[in-house]
C-alpha cells in the first residue's frame, strides 16, 4: 500500500516536471526572438538612383511628304551612317501618280478659282446696282414729298385768300352780297382763262401754218437749206410758242422751263395772287428734307410723273411742260430727217411727193400740241360752265331766299381750310415716312459687306500645292532615293517597308560629333540630395557592364510631363554611351556626423511620431527576463537604411531592437539573438 | 445489545456529518477546479465582485470543463516555477531536519553532559516562540550572512529547527536503557548504537517529524515573503493570493495540484503522525 502511493508521489512528480517543460515550451512560443543594438555615431549617406537612356546632344530628322510607299529601307537602329548614303528609297510608280494627282488637284483649284472669281463680280455689280437703285429711290421719294408737301400748301393757302376775300367783301360792301360777288370774280376769272385758251390754240395753230408754209417755200429751192431753214422755223415756232404761251402769265409752260419745279406749283392757273404766299414756302423749311439739291437735280421725267398724279383741274397747266421736250424731240426728229434727206440719194428725183410728206410729217408731228390745246380749252370751258352753275345756283338760291348766309359760307370755308390743313399735315408726314423708307434702303444697300479673302488664300493654297509639286519632282529625280545629310547614327526608324511614310520623322539621325547625354527621371522629392555639380557615376544595363565615374551633374530639371519627377541631365565623354543605351545614374551625398544612428528597421512610426524599442530587464516570477520599452524619438535625418535620433532619448549603452520575429508593443517580453 | 447499536448509529451520524463539514471544502475546491469561468462568476460572484446575494454553489458543474487544468498546467511557466521552488525548500528543509535534527535528537535523549537540561529547555522555548518574534533577528542574521533574497536564508534557519527535535526526542527517550546496554555489551560503538539501534528504534519518531515538517513547510508563508524579495524564489503557497476572479479557475486547480503532494505523504506517514502528534501532546 505505501509502496503504491510513493509510486503514485513518483508519478505526480514526473507529470509534473513533464507539464513544466510542456508549459515552458509553449510560454516561449509567445516570446518575441529579437535582435538589438548599440546606437552608433555615424553618417546618413542619400543615394540618388535613376534610369535613363542615353540621347544624343543634337538630333537631325529626315523626312519626306507623308503618304509616300516605302519600297525598301537600308539602314537599322544604332547603324552609322555617312553623309550621302541612302536611307530609304520611296516607290517610282507611286511617287509619279502623286505627281499626276497633285498636277490635276493644281487644275482643279485653279478652275474652282476661277469659278468664284467671276462670281465675286457678279456679286459686286448686283450690290452696285441696288445701291443706285436705293439712291435713286430716295430722291424720287424726296420729290414726290415735296411736291406734295407744296400742293397741300397752295391748296391751304388759297382756301385762306378765299376766306380773306370773304371778310374783305364783307368788310367793304356790307350792302352787296359779298358770296355773290366772289362767285361772279371766279366766274369771269374762269371765262379768261377759257379765252386764253381759245387764243393759245389759234396761235399754235396759226404759227404750225407759218412753220408748214416756210418749210416747204425753202424746201422748193435748196433741200440741204431747207433742212437748216426748217430747223430754224421749228426754233422760231418753239420761240414763238414760247412767248405765245408767256403771255398769259400763268402759262406753266414757260414756268416749268425757266424756274424750279419748287416754284413752279404755286404758279399755277387758279391761283389768283402771282406772288408765292409764305405759307408755300412754310411746308418746305418745315419738312426735314436736308437733301435740297437732289431735289433741285432730279430728272424731268420724275417731275412728270408727280403732275400726272395730280388732279384732273390741274393736268392742263401740266401738259404742257410735257409737251415741251416731246416738241424737242419732234422738231429734232423733223430736223433729223430732213438732214437724212439732204444725204439722201433720192432727194431730187421725188421732190412734189417730198414736200407733200414733209407738211403731212410737220402737221401729224405737231397734232399732239394741238390735241392737247384742245384738251385744255376742254377743261376751262368745263371749269366755266362749273362756275357760272354755282353762281346761277346760288342766285336762284338767294330768289327763292334760302341761299347760305355769310357766315354759314365762312363756316363751309373754314371747314374746307381744317381739311387742307389736315390734308397738308398728312403729306408733311407722307413725305418724311416715304422719305425714311428711302434712306433706309439707301443704308441697307450701302452696309459694309464682310471682306472676302478667297481670292489670296487661293492663291496662297495654289502656291504651297506648288511647292508640294515641286518636292515630289525633286524626289522623282533623285529616282526616290533619300539619302543622309550628315555623319550620323540612326536613332530611329519611323517607316515600314511597304507602308506610307508617315506626316513628320521618317528617320531620326543623331550627329556622332555632338557627343551624347544620359537623362535619368528621378521622385522630385529627391531635390534636395542631388545637385548641379554633384559627382556621379553612370553604369549601364547591359550584359558587358560598363561603369563611368567621376561624371558631373549638368542640369536638374522638373519634367515636363510630369510635376513629381525631376530629369537629371549628365554629360558623357565623347565615345563613351552610344544613344539609345540604357543605363543607371547613382549619385551619393553623405550628411554629417550623428551621434546616434540606428537601422531604419529599428525605427516605428505611428500617428506622426517616430519611437523605438530598446532592450530593458524585468523580474518576474519566472526570473529576470528581457522586455522591450517604448521610447519616443526625433529624428534628425533618414534615408533608406539608416536614420539619425537626437540624442538624448537613447544612451549609447541602451540596446535598440532592430528585428523581431513578433509584433512588439511596450512590456513584451523578448528573448534577445546574440549576433 | 439493540441500544448499544442504536447509541452507535447515532455516534456514526454524528460522525458522517462532522466528516462532511470537514471534507466540504476539498469538495467545493475539486468541483470549482471543473467549472468554466462563467460559471464561478456567477457562482462567486457576491463575494469576489461585490454582486447582490449570497454565493451559490453546486456539487457538480453545470458545464464541467479541464480548460482551468489545461490553462494552469500548459500555459502557467509561473506555477510550475514555485512548485518547484515549494519542492525544493520543503525537500531541502526535511532533509536537512533529518541529518541535523536526528543526532541532536538522539545526544539529547541518550548522553549526560552538563547543563543538558538548561539546553533542553531553552529548545523548549525557541520551539514555544512564534515567527513574528524571531523575524527581526532572523532577517537582521540573514543580511549579515547575506542569505536574503536566497533560498539559503529559508532552509538554513529551517533545518537548525527546534521542532523536529524536540518531536524525535520523545521517541528515543522511549528507547529501554538494556537495549542499549546489550548493544554496548555486544562490543558496538557510539555510531553503531545510535545507526543500528537507535534511528530503527526511533523510525516513528523520525517519521512523524518527517511528515509534521512537510506540511509546515510545504505551506510555507510569512518566511518566504519576509526574506525573498525575488520573485522567482517563491514557494507556491504565494502563488494563490495573486489570483482574483477572472483567475478564479486557476485557483482551484493551482490549490488541486497542491494539494496532491501533500495528501499522498499524509497517506504515507498516516500511521506515524498519530504517534508524533501523540508524543508532542504529552509534556514532561
Amino acid at each position: 500500500m505505501k509502496k503504491k502511493i510513493a509510486g503514485i508521489f513518483a508519478g505526480f512528480l514526473a507529470l509534473m516536471i513533464l507539464f513544466t517543460f510542456l508549459s515552458r515550451a509553449a510560454d516561449s512560443m509567445t516570446v518575441a526572438r529579437v535582435s538589438a543594438k548599440k546606437t552608433e555615431r555615424g553618417k546618413i549617406p542619400h543615394q540618388v538612383t535613376g534610369t535613363g537612356k542615353v540621347v544624343q546632344n543634337r538630333e537631325q530628322a529626315v523626312s519626306t511628304l507623308a503618304g509616300q510607299t516605302v519600297k525598301s529601307i537600308y539602314v537599322e537602329e544604332g547603324q552609322k551612317v555617312s553623309e550621302g548614303d541612302v536611307l530609304y528609297e520611296i516607290d517610282l510608280e507611286s511617287l509619279k501618280e502623286q505627281i499626276l494627282i497633285q498636277k490635276q488637284e493644281m487644275k482643279k483649284a485653279d478652275l474652282q478659282s476661277q469659278d468664284k472669281a467671276s462670281s465675286r463680280d457678279a456679286e459686286a455689280y448686283k450690290n452696285d446696282l441696288s445701291r443706285y437703285r436705293a439712291a435713286e429711290d430716295y430722291s424720287v421719294a424726296a420729290g414726290k414729298g415735296s411736291t406734295a408737301v407744296e400742293r397741300a400748301a397752295a391748296e391751304l393757302s388759297r382756301a385762306r385768300k378765299k376766306l380773306k376775300s370773304l371778310n374783305q367783301s364783307e368788310g367793304s360792301d356790307a350792302g352787296e352780297d359779298s358770296v355773290e360777288k366772289v362767285l361772279k370774280e371766279i366766274c369771269e376769272q374762269k371765262k379768261e382763262e377759257y379765252e386764253e385758251a381759245v387764243k393759245y390754240k389759234e396761235e399754235l395753230e396759226k404759227a404750225i401754218e407759218e412753220v408748214v408754209k416756210k418749210a416747204l417755200s425753202e424746201a422748193a429751192n435748196d433741200t440741204a437749206r431747207l433742212v437748216a431753214g426748217e430747223h430754224e422755223m421749228h426754233m422760231t415756232a418753239q420761240e414763238g410758242l414760247t412767248e405765245t404761251a408767256a403771255s398769259p402769265g400763268t402759262s406753266p409752260v414757260a414756268s416749268a422751263t425757266e424756274e424750279p419745279a419748287a416754284e413752279a406749283v404755286p404758279q399755277q392757273p387758279g391761283a389768283e395772287n402771282l406772288a408765292a404766299p409764305p405759307a408755300a414756302e412754310t411746308p418746305v423749311t418745315e419738312t426735314p428734307i436736308t437733301e435740297a439739291p437732289i431735289t433741285e437735280t432730279q430728272p424731268q421725267t420724275s417731275e412728270a410723273e408727280t403732275y400726272a398724279s395730280e388732279p384732273p383741274s390741274e393736268e392742263s397747266t401740266v401738259e404742257p411742260s410735257q409737251t415741251e421736250p416731246e416738241e424737242e424731240l419732234i422738231l429734232g426728229g423733223a430736223a433729223e430727217s430732213g438732214e437724212n434727206e439732204a444725204v439722201s440719194p433720192e432727194a431730187g428725183t421725188g421732190e412734189t411727193e417730198d414736200l407733200w410728206l414733209l407738211e403731212q410729217r410737220i402737221r401729224i408731228e405737231n397734232q399732239p400740241l394741238l390735241d392737247e390745246a384742245d384738251i385744255l380749252i376742254r377743261t376751262k370751258e368745263q371749269e366755266k360752265k362749273e362756275a357760272d352753275a354755282a353762281l346761277a345756283a346760288y342766285q336762284q338760291e338767294k330768289a327763292a331766299g334760302t341761299q347760305m348766309s355769310l357766315e354759314e359760307m365762312k363756316e363751309q370755308i373754314n371747314e374746307e381750310i381744317r381739311a387742307k390743313q389736315q390734308a397738308y399735315e398728312d403729306a408733311v408726314t407722307a413725305a418724311n415716312d416715304s422719305l425714311r423708307t428711302a434712306g433706309r434702303a439707301v443704308e441697307d444697300a450701302n452696309a459694309p459687306q464682310g471682306t472676302d479673302s478667297t481670292g489670296e488664300i487661293d492663291a496662297i493654297t495654289r502656291e504651297q500645292e506648288e511647292l508640294k509639286l515641286e518636292k515630289l519632282e525633286r524626289l522623282l529625280e533623285a529616282e526616290g532615293k533619300v539619302t543622309s545629310p550628315i555623319d550620323a547614327s540612326v536613332t530611329k526608324i519611323n517607316l515600314i517597308t511597304g507602308e506610307k511614310t508617315p506626316d513628320g520623322t521618317a528617320i531620326l539621325l543623331s550627329d556622332t560629333e555632338a557627343g551624347n547625354k544620359l537623362v535619368v527621371q528621378i521622385p522630385e522629392d529627391q531635390e534636395k540630395y542631388i545637385a548641379k555639380g554633384d559627382e556621379v557615376k553612370v553604369k549601364t544595363n547591359s550584359k558587358d557592364s560598363q561603369t563611368l565615374e567621376g561624371l558631373t551633374v549638368d542640369n536638374v530639371q522638373v519634367n515636363d510631363e510630369d510635376q513629381d519627377l525631376l530629369d537629371v541631365t549628365v554629360q558623357l565623354p565623347a565615345d563613351s554611351l552610344e544613344a539609345g543605351v540604357s543605363a543607371v545614374m547613382e549619385a551619393t551625398r553623405v550628411s554629417d556626423t550623428y551621434d546616434c544612428c540606428i537601422p531604419i528597421q529599428a525605427l516605428y512610426e505611428d500617428s506622426g511620431k517616430y519611437y523605438v524599442y530598446v532592450i530593458g530587464e524585468s523580474s518576474s516570477v519566472l526570473g529576470t527576463e528581457l522586455t522591450a520599452r517604448r521610447v519616443d524619438v526625433t529624428v534628425l535625418e533618414k534615408n533608406e537604411t539608416d536614420a539619425a535620433l537626437q540624442t538624448g532619448s537613447i544612451s549609447g549603452e541602451q540596446q535598440v531592437i532592430v528585428s523581431s520575429d513578433k509584433a512588439l508593443s511596450d512590456g513584451s517580453r523578448v528573448r534577445l539573438l546574440e549576433g | 445489545m439493540k441500544k448499544i447499536f442504536q447509541m452507535r448509529s447515532l455516534a456514526m451520524l454524528l460522525l458522517a456529518l462532522l466528516a462532511a463539514v470537514c471534507c466540504y471544502p476539498v469538495l467545493f475546491l475539486a468541483t470549482g477546479a471543473l467549472m468554466d469561468s462563467q460559471e464561478l462568476a456567477e457562482s462567486l460572484g457576491p463575494v469576489l465582485k461585490g454582486s447582490d446575494g449570497f454565493i451559490s454553489w453546486r456539487l457538480i458543474p453545470m458545464f464541467p470543463t479541464l480548460q482551468n487544468y489545461v490553462e494552469l498546467l500548459l500555459d502557467s511557466p509561473q506555477f510550475f516555477v514555485m512548485f518547484w521552488n515549494s519542492v525544493k525548500l520543503t525537500g531541502a528543509v526535511t532533509a536537512g531536519q533529518l541529518l541535523i535534527g536526528t543526532p541532536a535528537a538522539w545526544g539529547l535523549a541518550r548522553f549526560d553532559f552538563p547543563l543538558r537540561r538548561i539546553l533542553y529547555i531553552l529548545y523548549i522555548i525557541l520551539m514555544m516562540m512564534p515567527f513574528q518574534v524571531r523575524m527581526l533577528s532572523d532577517y537582521l542574521v540573514l543580511e549579515k550572512l547575506h542569505l536574503l533574497d536566497s533560498h539559503m536564508g529559508i532552509i538554513l534557519p529551517a533545518v537548525f529547527s527546534t521542532f523536529p527535535v524536540f518531536i524525535m526526542y520523545r521517541f528515543f527517550s522511549g528507547i529501554p536503557e538494556a537495549v542499549i546496554e546489550s548493544a554496548k555489551l555486544d562490543g558496538a560503538g557510539a555510531v553503531q548504537i545510535f545507526l543500528y539501534i537507535g534511528v530503527p528504534l526511533g523510525a516513528g519518531g523520525i517519521v512523524s517529524s518527517f511528515v509534521l515538517n512537510f506540511f509546515e513547510y510545504w505551506n510555507l508563508i510569512e518566511q518566504p515573503l519576509t526574506f525573498l524579495k525575488n520573485r522567482a524564489l517563491w514557494p507556491l503557497s504565494l502563488f494563490l493570493p495573486d489570483i482574483g476572479l477572472e483567475k478564479a479557475g486557476i485557483a482551484f486547480v493551482s490549490s488541486v495540484v497542491t494539494l496532491i503532494p501533500a495528501a499522498l505523504i499524509f497517506l504515507l506517514g498516516q500511521d506515524y503522525l498519530e504517534q508524533g502528534i501523540a508524543a508532542a501532546a504529552v509534556k514532561e
